[in-house]
């Protein structure tokens, strides 16, 4: 508790989705072009499986205080967040999660390029990254539900800065709480992730009921 | 034999086969058609039915990029002709993410399809600072300036580009689009229009420059 962990996990630890793929692109299973694109993701997954370096970063902290007030919410001896929907997620949970996941930075630019150079490529590529994050964030998930299963607790949802009720601006607080510059991730002055396929947030650890 | 090709060659725009759609290209200019008549009579026809059928949510985003792949392996053997014979564009856009904001693939849609309906599009990329958009339009001198933005923590900067560009007194009209955009947004920032989608912009880009020529 209250260590800041790291973890590098191999590519090949990954599994692509097919389903998770198709959400996040809009393929469609009775689409005209559904072969030649599923053809097209393939390859460029084994293109550029080398440039994914998926790390997650996260802390699992005591909540200290859940403020009468309804927005406050005090983790450990110094993380403080403000608003409804953190409040709510935490009103009952004994320690809260805070993640930073990322699949890494070298990809961005490849993404960036290929848009210009051929946009359905390139569009594909952002989703075969959008759809490794998520993956990424499953093992987190199962991590922390040991983690909580050890404290005879079980996970919440998952709950972010920018969702609703819980403004954008929090995410500085989440970043201060970690160390994410470690793994290479940042947050813009309009409080942008970066790397873009990178995803941020806190599960609550709440007391088993019987 | 010519005339059977234009339709041909709307259907592969259709279907996205862009080697085909190369080929009829080649055979088309090989029989000496004009290549504004092949832009105007093969390849937009098919990319208004492809712009269509996205308003009307029958085929989605990686349908029309598979699209406009197959307009564009048509279009790299038009362009140097196009460009030569000094062929008049549909309008000029100029097109960026607005300060602070560093998500893109939205606005090359947007670029794509606008491509694909005849326009000189200019890319200022992202991130763009609002003198970046004066600059350009400055010189450039565009029909529209078109920003995009994400977020509600960078949309504000729309705002900013549209005050700069009316203290430069530009003749220019300004499009915007992104995902937290709304009507009452476009009309508090005191933007010329809003777009809801790649589609939609094209649509929106051509009453703006078809209002402009009537009222000059």
């Amino acid at each position: 508790m209250n260590k800041i962990i790291t973890k590098h996990v191999p590519i090949e630890e990954l599994s692509l989705k097919v389903k998770t793929v198709n959400k996040y692109l809009q393929i469609k299973q009775n689409s005209d072009v559904y072969d030649d694109l599923h053809r097209m993701i393939f390859d460029l997954y084994s293109k550029y499986k080398p440039e994914f370096t998926p790390v997650y970063q996260y802390r699992i902290l005591a909540v200290k205080s859940v403020h009468d007030d309804g927005v406050k919410v005090i983790l450990g001896n110094q993380v403080r967040f403000t608003g409804i929907g953190i409040h709510r997620l935490l009103a009952k949970s004994k320690y809260a999660a805070l993640f930073v996941a990322t699949i890494g930075s070298d990809i961005d630019p490849i993404i960036t390029e290929l848009q210009r150079s051929d946009l359905l490529a390139g569009y594909c590529l952002e989703g075969i990254a959008s759809a490794l994050v998520t993956s990424l964030l499953d093992q987190l998930k199962q991590e922390l539900e040991k983690a909580a299963t050890n404290q005879s607790c079980e996970l919440s949802y998952r709950y972010a800065p920018g969702y609703a009720h819980w403004d954008l601006k929090e995410q500085s607080n989440l970043f201060s709480a970690l160390q994410p510059e470690q793994i290479d991730v940042h947050l813009t002055d309009a409080f942008f992730v970066v790397p873009r396929n990178s995803l941020t947030g806190v599960y609550g650890f709440n007391e088993k009921t019987t | 034999m010519s005339e059977n090709l234009f339709g041909e060659l709307s259907e592969v725009i259709i279907a996205g086969d862009d080697t085909t759609a190369a080929a009829i290209t080649q055979k088309l200019l090989d029989a000496e058609e004009p290549a504004k008549k092949i832009l105007d009579e093969g390849l937009m026809p098919g990319m208004n039915v492809v712009g269509k059928r996205f308003r009307e949510n029958i085929i989605f985003v990686p349908e029309v990029l598979v699209s406009a792949r197959a307009m564009k392996a048509s279009m790299s053997l038009l362009e140097p002709i196009l460009s030569a014979s000094n062929i008049k564009e549909t309008g000029t856009i100029v097109l960026g993410t607005v300060k602070g904001d560093i998500h893109d693939i939205g606005k090359n849609i947007v670029g794509m399809m606008m491509k694909g309906a005849g326009f000189k599009v200019i890319d200022l990329g992202i991130n763009v600072p609002p003198e970046k958009f004066v600059e350009t339009a400055r010189k450039e001198q565009p029909d529209i300036i078109g920003l995009s933005a994400l977020l509600t923590t960078t949309m504000g900067g729309m705002k900013t580009v549209i005050e700069q560009v009316r203290n430069a007194d530009l003749d220019v009209k300004i499009l915007v689009g992104g995902a937290p955009i709304t009507h009452e947004f476009t009309e508090q920032i005191g933007a010329d229009g809003f777009a809801k989608n790649a589609t939609d912009a094209v649509d929106r880009a051509r009453e703006l420059i078809d209002a402009q020529k009537e009222t000059s």
